[in-house]
């Protein structure tokens, strides 16, 4: 029962895939599905919820019927092979990735629900499905964050119609996981020689031992950044328009997912102006990306943000009219240990911003790898100036972890591009594998 | 230059995986919920003594046997604070504990109201449904007329 709501998002993904794009059945587009899904399932929720304070009736199951008789009975998708002679080339790798995501998956799977991340999108997946009225909870301090955007938590809420066991609700938060793994390895395969170990380096991120158990919806959103990313730089390669749907319409969802997701359109788009500005043949490309992801993420972010701002929301964890220089600087003294810390051991930025520094990078396709997940660090770095927590450091020690996190899918695709040894010559299969 | 980072960063993923798999260490330790391998761990970290479940042991012995151990997950639980409460600051801490003991002990379902609770009937007209079977939680007073109370020395109440 709870692999029936992940078979039908992925199913429905599958569908606005096909309208978008000409799918191959291969890693980028199986994690691309089951994003897209995912944004139908918010956007069935959203509409029942707002138009009608209700739960959305079962049109997702004809909804995901329908993408499963596309795919098997009307139009078999053409499978990717290259994807799996890529794993074939490195079996010893291919083997311990398995192992290791096994080995995520069960820890994900046996724990219990004692940690306060989960409970708070998990409780307000419940409480959305008992009162199915955004402006009644909003108005009200408890389950925390009212104002949180409700993409993940109308996932779970979908998971809750089909289960309650703990195990069961854990399995979107793994499905984001591993979509992740998806497109790193997509990214990686046809540029380096070991794209399988990398990706298994990745995977076994000591940040995913820690977060993938608590089923935070930062790997949710890490997911559709790398997602959206992904396909915005297989644009700037192909010049394919359908490239550029798809890659759009995942950022679109984007600060559906976490209050961040607005500083993250807002780096991506300061990401593509800078390219816009340097980098002269790519222009016609950079802006029509440009004009429509601010298009697209600033009507979801509407969307949702409207509400609040409507309905008056308590306050978050952040507000621009206290800034707080004094203990913002103290924070930042320990802010070199904190990346150690167990809670995410992010020991690889630290390469990463050396690697920065040797190659200086010229603005290319790559930029958006590199550039944005250091101006999201510095951005939101900066926002703890205007924290509202009583603790300054306490409120950095407990989240700037997860907010790195949600770009580190980006930074081990650009260290693995720039640290591991290239491929000296592509078969024309695997060069063209992922612009298909 | 490449190569020494490529072993700067192999040497940084190995000590993380094995930060990572004493994660998974102590993650088994943590099965179930509210183990005693959870209680271990939230005694380690000085920053979450509120959620330590030795902090509000007093309170929850109280309401289990007001309850009679009653109570699961499924039953909803809301926690009512009085309209016009202010809360003095050596009070704070009680009321503290009440909402972490409610959101650990019954969680997920949660709702914080802030209304008049003269009746149960006014709970409902101002601040929202109260499903059935639902448990009412509150701080500073000892009863709800239509539901059936219980207090605690520590001034919390709950009612069914």
């Amino acid at each position: 029962m709870p692999l029936i709501p992940l078979l039908t998002t992925w199913l429905i993904g599958w569908l606005v895939l096909a309208l978008l794009h000409r799918p191959r059945l291969g890693p980028a587009a199986i994690g691309t599905a089951w994003l897209l899904g995912t944004g139908v399932v918010y956007l069935a929720h959203y509409g029942a919820m707002l138009l009608f304070q209700a739960n959305p009736p079962p049109v997702l199951l004809f909804a995901g019927a329908a993408g499963g008789a596309l795919m098997l009975l009307i139009k078999r998708p053409a499978i990717d092979k290259a994807a799996w002679q890529a794993l074939r080339r490195e079996p010893l790798a291919a083997l311990l990735l398995l192992g290791g995501v096994g080995a995520v998956t069960l820890v994900a799977l046996l724990n219990g629900l004692g940690h306060d991340g989960q409970l708070i999108w998990l409780g307000r997946a419940i409480a959305y499905h008992q009162i199915p009225d955004y402006a009644f909870h909003l108005a009200r301090p408890f389950p925390l964050h009212p104002d949180y955007p409700p993409l993940f938590i109308h996932q779970y809420q979908w998971q809750f119609n089909f289960t309650e066991s703990v195990a069961g609700l854990k399995l979107p938060g793994l499905a984001f996981y591993l979509t992740t793994l998806l497109f790193i390895f997509s990214l990686l395969r046809g540029s380096i020689q070991s794209p399988v170990k990398w990706t298994l380096l990745a995977a076994l991120l000591p940040i995913y031992w820690n977060q993938t158990p608590m089923a935070q919806a930062d790997i949710p959103l890490g997911a559709f950044i790398i997602g959206s990313v992904y396909w915005l730089h297989t644009y700037l390669r192909t010049r394919q328009a359908a490239d550029w749907r798809v890659g759009v319409g995942l950022a679109a969802f984007i600060p559906a997912v976490k209050f961040e997701g607005l500083v993250i359109i807002a780096c991506l788009v300061l990401v593509l102006l800078g390219m816009m500005w340097r980098w002269h043949d790519a222009r016609p490309y950079l802006r029509r990306m440009f004009i429509s992801v601010i298009i697209a993420a600033g009507f979801t972010a509407l969307m949702w943000y409207g509400i609040t701002l409507t309905v008056g929301a308590p306050a978050g964890d952040f507000s621009l009219s206290h800034p707080r220089p004094g203990e913002f600087v103290s924070a930042l003294v320990g802010l070199p240990l904190m990346l150690l810390s167990p809670y995410g051991f992010h020991a690889i930025w630290y390469v990463f911003v050396a690697a920065i520094i040797w190659r200086r990078p010229r603005i290319d396709t790559i930029t958006l790898f590199w550039l944005l997940p250091l101006l999201y660090a510095g951005a939101m770095l900066a926002a703890y100036l205007f924290s509202n927590w009583i603790d300054l450091t306490h409120h950095m020690r407990t989240s700037y972890y997860r907010l790195l996190l949600q770009m580190t899918p980006l930074v081990m695709v650009w260290l693995g591009w720039t640290l591991a040894d290239p491929v000296s010559t592509l078969t024309p299969d695997e060069a063209t594998a992922d612009q298909k | 230059m490449r190569k020494k980072l490529n072993t700067a960063f192999h040497i940084v993923w190995f000590a993380g995986l094995i930060v990572g798999i004493l994660t998974f260490i102590l993650f088994l330790l943590t099965v179930p919920h509210n183990s005693p391998g959870q209680r271990w761990l939230a005694s380690l970290s000085p920053s979450n003594i509120y959620h330590h479940p030795a902090f509000y042991e007093a309170e929850r012995q109280d309401f289990e046997a007001l309850l009679g151990n009653e109570l699961d997950m499924d039953t909803p639980a809301y926690l009512v604070i009085h309209q016009d409460e202010t809360i003095p600051p050596e009070q704070i801490e009680a009321r503290e504990r009440l909402r972490l003991l409610i959101r650990d002990w019954v969680y997920p379902v949660v709702f914080e109201y802030r209304c008049a609770v003269d009746s149960a009937e006014a709970i409902a007209s101002q601040c929202g449904p109260i499903a059935e079977g639902g448990v009412v939680m509150g701080w500073g007073f000892t009863d709800i007329p239509g539901l059936e109370c219980a207090s605690n020395p520590r001034r919390q109440f709950v009612c069914r």
